[in-house]
This record gives C-alpha cells, structure tokens and sequence, in this order.
C-alpha cells in the first residue's frame, strides 16, 4: 500500500491509495459517509418561535448546522454510563436567543462547552423582523451518517481508478487535444504530452477522436484517486484516519465473537 | 455486532451479521476470495434497509470458521497500514 497526497486542506482531501483492491477502497469512502461520529443537533426546546418559521423547520435547520467539537470527548447516548437519560458526557447544549429585526446566523448559538461551536458561524438560520423572537435551547449528540445524514462527516467522497494514457506513434494532427474536456493533453513539438493525468476523467473521447488510433486509455485496477470532503466537523486528515479506524474496530469485533463461537 | 450462525457444515458456513453493511462484508469477502482455501465467499443482503447481510464462505475442507477470522486480521492489518502511512504522509 502506498499514499500520494496531493491536496490536503482542513476540509479537503485528495491523495492517490495505490496497492490496494477496490473493495477497500470503497469501504473507505462508504465509511466516511456513515461511520465517522459527529455531534449535531438533535433535540430543540423551544420556548419562544414568533418568526416566520415553523418550530419544526426551525429544528431542522438547526440539525443540519455543522458542529465542530473533538468527538473523542464524547459518548454515543446509548452507550453512555447515564443510560441514554443525558449528561455532560454523552450531550452538550447550545442556546439561542434573538429578537428582530436582523439574521440570526449559526454564530448566536452559545454553548455550554467552548469547545463545541458551529463549524462557519455565518450559516444563516432565520431571517427576523421588527417584534419577531427566537428563544430555543438545542441539545447536540454524537451520532453516525447512517441514522441521518446530519451526522456525515465526510459530505462529499469518492474515487476514480488511475487513469493510465499511452500514447503512441501519432501524426500530431491535434484533434485530441481540442477533443479533451480536462485540458490534460498539450502539443509540444511534435509529440503530444499529457500534463495532469489525475485529472484525466477517463471519458475515452481522445481515443474515439483519434485517427491513427494512437491513443489508449485505461485504468489501474489497484490503484484511486480518492477525495474526500468534510462539513467542517473534523478536519480531511482526521476523517480519513477515523475512517479506517472505524471499520478497523469493526472487523475487530467479528474476530472477538469468531474466537467465541471456537 | 452479533453473529447468527445459519447453517453449518464441515466446510460450509453461512452467518447473519447483525448491524453491519457492505462496509465490512465486502471488504471482507476480498479478504476471503484471496485465500486459497476457499472455494466460494459471497455474501446476500435481501433487502437494502431492513435486513441483516448473511455470509456465505465454502471452502476446501478447512475450519470455516478459522478462515473467516483470518481474512478478518487481513482487514484490520489493511486498516493499521492505511493509518500509518496517512498519518506518516499527513505531516510532511
């Protein structure tokens, strides 16, 4: 196995995973998907709603706000010592309160724990005129992409086979390079050069294109470009590292019950 | 996670999986076809939401049972591997 990152941001990741099978490499992006927990929102006290939306839409939108908090600090509800009753281990509480006439954004919540706080603090929530008032207590808990997609960690993840381009004896006529939709092929002198291959969306057009059929497109079956992408919850390197560990801990506890059945 | 054993013979076994998806069991049944023990690995899901995956494996005459825990130590070594090398290419 071997990784190449290529871009690696707080909330963007993009590396090339080579040597290693498909099916790992989609356990990887399916569980960033759904099994990296996150806390978000997920039960609204509302005590005071006189603006122009419903309490439950009110609740929703607050659901979907990111929370940037360490995880780790932590428990799911169900697993927690209190018994799912709530605690400071297991919940954290967020409250807002506004009066119009202005935006009320992801930034007035003020939490319990200064280490939870909204992911951007400029999301807008509800929109407040002259006399309208937003009084609510939110209560955020850890939970996973699988139960509601408020709890995805990584929103945008996926990966492409290695694009491999051969190219051969050509007449460097150029149509290929007018063809590509990605760029990636440049005449120089009298060959033609591929410049970003990872780019390469493997549309095969420059292969049609080609009269000479001088061109060859394929992929690496054992090696990804893989890219992943946070709401902002944890950063690109800790998603990919939890993902792993996830379905790590869970081919550990099929090893623990296999060594119970004999 | 809970393991129901279906069925089982000498060198056949299928389990239910409790609460798992295609996360582990795909993943899984890669472990196991690069074994040259088995015969047969696969695994069903019936219904997309509602059912549990059950795990075929067949093999040449060794435990089924030992098979399915090795190729499952294949997969946490992948996953150490993983975290090691992007941790270790995450600080440069």
């Amino acid at each position: 196995m071997d990784i190449d990152i290529i871009e690696l941001s707080e909330r963007k990741a993009r590396f090339v995973l080579s040597g290693v099978s498909a099916s790992f490499a989609n356990a990887l992006r399916r569980s960033t998907l759904a099994e990296v927990p996150v806390l978000a929102i997920d039960d609204v006290n509302i005590y005071d709603n006189t603006s122009v939306l419903f309490d439950e839409q009110l609740a929703l939108r607050l659901g979907l706000i990111p929370l940037k908090a360490n995880a780790k600090n932590y428990n799911y509800p169900e697993e927690c010592s209190c018994g799912g009753l709530g605690c400071a281990s297991c919940q954290v509480s967020l409250t807002l309160s506004a009066e119009g006439p202005k935006i009320v954004h992801a930034g007035d919540m003020v939490s319990t724990d200064p280490d939870v706080r909204p992911a951007d603090s400029s999301i807008p929530i509800v929109e407040l005129k002259e006399k309208h008032k937003v009084v609510v207590e939110a209560v955020a808990r850890l939970g996973t992409g699988r139960k509601h997609s408020k709890w995805q960690a990584g929103v945008a993840g996926g990966y492409k086979n290695m694009p491999i381009l051969i190219i051969g004896d050509c007449d460097t006529c150029g149509k290929c390079v007018e063809v590509c939709p990605r760029k990636i092929l440049k005449l120089e002198g009298n060959r033609v050069k591929v410049t970003e291959i990872i780019e390469c969306s493997l549309c095969k057009l420059c292969e049609k294109t080609c009269d000479m059929n001088a061109i060859k497109v394929s992929d690496d079956p054992e090696s990804f470009v893989m890219t992943f992408e946070t709401s902002g919850n944890i950063t690109a390197s800790e998603l990919a590292i939890e993902a792993a560990g996830s379905i790590k801990k869970r081919a550990g506890q099929l090893v623990e019950i296999l060594e119970t059945l004999g | 996670m809970e393991l129901t054993i279906v069925n089982k013979t000498e060198n056949e076994i299928s389990i239910k999986v409790v609460g798992e998806t295609h996360t582990l069991l795909n993943t899984l049944k890669t472990a196991l076809l690069n074994n040259k023990h088995v015969e047969i690995a696969s695994y069903d899901i019936k219904h997309t939401t509602i059912s549990d995956p059950i795990l075929f494996v067949r093999t040449d005459g060794a435990d089924p049972i030992a098979i399915i825990k090795k190729a499952a130590n294949e997969v946490i070594k992948e996953c150490d591997e993983f975290i090691e090398i992007f941790t270790k290419k995450a600080k440069d």
